[in-house]
């Protein structure tokens, strides 16, 4: 048998072993295979626990090339912020001209008996009501047909108004032979009651071209808002009763502080108002699909369209389908050396 | 030079010599490039989904297809760049997937020497990207990629069976770049989603209500990104509170991720 080199032997195969160490020719194949082997497990495992996961399912569920899903306590902070920075100062100024009307008859203890001494008349004329509101933190729900029902304590926290109050005395049979007729006008200050009125109604969730956007569904209804008059004004109401507070006017039938009783309690028993649809205003929230993006510092315009639209207990989802709006450009047949210019 | 060191000098020299034959990117050294990220990322969600987490979904979770990138890029191909000034590389084709928790770009075209006319030879190449950061612009509010290259395979063109020298030779200068020298070929992506920065609420009045014109300032930054079933999913913590978390800057969120 020939007797092999040993120096040689080192020098002929160490080289090729660095060499396949390094360029990991050792196993490479094999350990691709096995590589690949082990993704394609790992695939399958980790698709039975996306399947399980809800979120997942039904964002999934959704479709649309760009998918956004929105909390409801997402909504419910904007919502919550649109109220405390928004809607805690709204003025309001109700050309009302509603009226307050109460009658009633008077009878006074004669000699000859108890007789109706006469009917007094109350007319109230509120002619504009001007007040602060403000919306305390609201409420919202997923509810059906895409909308979020939304329930806002509103607060009318302070208002006045000018008034009109008319008084008038009838004196009946007997009477009116010793007692007198008369009526008196005053144009007088009121205020209204500070109060909190429960306001439901929902938001609409509309998809535009671009965003979501919530339109207020308020369906019209009335508050009964309750007034009072001024302090001063129920001086000059107190001055104007205790001035017909004589015999020849059936004084003794109008006492003055029982009248101004009843005519507060009248007031208080309030009317009704309707609150302006333009209280409550569309909200666009702050996210939405772009009608271009820049790639490789080149504008792509695209065109934009509402996929779905659906509020779940989960999320409310907003899916839009994308389409680039250019044709990619053809490729030339060949081409010059490139010049630092078309860097 | 004694017989042990002799062999010594001719392994070493023989060793560099072959050294630039195993930098060279090849299909195979890329698929395996590929193959770890994608094992990695699958790793990862596997860890998330079982910790319960798989979206984080607080506030806002916006889920983006492939296809729509895909399209995207498309639509601004071919494009050229020149690469430290010496190789000019068209790219005439894109791919995306959003798989295996790694978005993966794929970029294909072919790459010539920058001085000289492509006529002269040139050599189809593989650009593998993975996008690996994603954030809001803190100005536009648009959700912004960043691309990083993790593989490139440089193949040789033969006309008519004839190997080519300057083919050769560009196909052995462009496997020894560092892979960051191809960034340039797909740098930034954006996706079309843009957050604004404030809700605006319009003056009502004058009439029988009058409400000031109200600007809610909202603060958003992206919390979480994943690339799976097709999709890019990203969670975004949305806060209409200044002082929150959710005020954090883009950078800060974006670097925190890039360097998991």
């Amino acid at each position: 048998m020939k007797r092999v080199n040993g120096r040689r032997l080192v020098a002929a195969i160490l080289p090729a072993f660095v060499l396949a160490t390094a360029c990991g020719l050792r196993s490479g194949a094999e350990r691709l295979k096995g590589q690949r082997a082990a993704h394609e497990r790992q695939r399958a495992e980790f698709a039975k626990l996306a399947a399980a996961d809800p979120v997942v399912t039904e964002a999934l569920a959704q479709g649309g090339d760009v998918l956004l899903g929105v909390r409801p306590a997402l909504v419910e902070d904007v919502l919550r912020e649109v109220a405390a920075r928004y809607l805690d100062h709204v003025a309001l100024d109700l050309p009302l001209e509603k009226q307050v009307h109460d009658t009633h008859e008077l009878t006074v203890g004669t000699f000859l008996g108890k007789v109706t001494a006469g009917t007094w008349t109350l007319d109230v004329t509120i002619h504009r009501v001007r007040g602060l509101l403000r919306a305390r933190p609201p409420s919202v729900a997923a509810a059906p047909d895409n909308t979020l029902a939304v329930e806002v304590p509103v607060v009318l926290q302070e208002g006045h108004g000018a008034a009109t109050v008319h008084f008038s005395w009838h004196s009946r049979s007997l009477a009116s032979v010793i007692c007198r007729d008369f009526e008196v006008t005053k144009r007088l200050d009121g205020e209204v009651l500070s109060r909190e009125y429960p306001v439901s109604g929902a938001f609409q969730l509309s998809a535009g071209p671009e965003r979501l956007r919530l339109e207020p569904r308020f369906p019209p209804r009335e508050f009964r808002i309750q007034v009072d008059l001024t302090d001063r004004s129920w001086a000059e109401v107190h001055a104007a009763i205790q001035e017909q507070d004589d015999v020849t006017k059936c004084g003794l039938a109008l006492d003055p502080d029982r009248l101004q009783a009843r005519i507060r309690e009248r007031l208080h028993e309030g009317f009704d108002v309707k609150l302006p649809r333009s209280l409550f205003r569309p909200v666009d929230f702050p996210a939405g699909v772009s009608q271009d993006v820049t790639i490789q510092e080149r504008r792509v315009d695209l065109a934009v369209t509402t996929h779905a639209l659906k509020v779940t207990p989960v999320a409310v989802w907003y899916g839009a389908d994308v389409r680039t709006r250019i044709q990619p450009e053809p490729a030339p047949a060949s081409r010059a050396p490139a010049s630092p210019a078309s860097r | 030079m004694a017989p042990l060191s002799r062999s010594i000098t001719r392994l070493a020299v023989l060793t560099l010599a072959l050294l630039p034959a195993c930098h060279r990117q090849t299909a195979a050294s890329a698929e395996q490039a590929v193959l770890e990220r994608r094992r990695e990322g699958l790793t990862r969600l596997m860890a998330a989904a079982r910790r319960g987490s798989l979206l984080p979904f607080d506030k806002m979770l916006i889920a983006v297809d492939e296809g729509l990138v895909r399209q995207a890029i498309a639509a601004t191909l071919p494009f050229e760049r020149v690469i430290a000034d010496r190789y000019r590389i068209r790219v005439s084709q894109a791919d995306v997937h959003f798989d295996d928790g790694f978005g993966l770009v794929r970029l294909d075209g072919e790459a010539s020497f920058a001085d000289q006319p492509d006529t002269e030879g040139h050599a189809d190449v593989t650009v593998f990207g993975g996008l690996d950061v994603v954030a809001l612009d803190p100005q536009s509010g648009v959700l912004r990629g960043a691309v990083k290259i993790i593989a490139l395979d440089a193949r040789r063109v033969t006309v008519y069976g004839v190997r080519s020298s300057v083919v050769e030779d560009l196909v052995e200068q462009l496997g020894r770049e560092k892979l960051d020298t191809f960034s340039a070929l797909a740098s930034s992506i954006e996706i079309p989603v843009r957050l604004e920065r404030s809700v605006a609420l319009p003056a009502v009045g004058p009439g029988e209500v009058r409400i000031e014109a109200a600007t809610i300032p909202v603060r958003a930054a992206v919390a979480d990104v994943k690339a799976f079933r097709g999709k890019l999913w990203v969670s975004v913590d949305v806060s209409t509170d200044a002082g929150t978390p959710a005020a954090r800057a883009v950078s800060e969120s974006a670097s925190s991720r890039h360097s998991r």
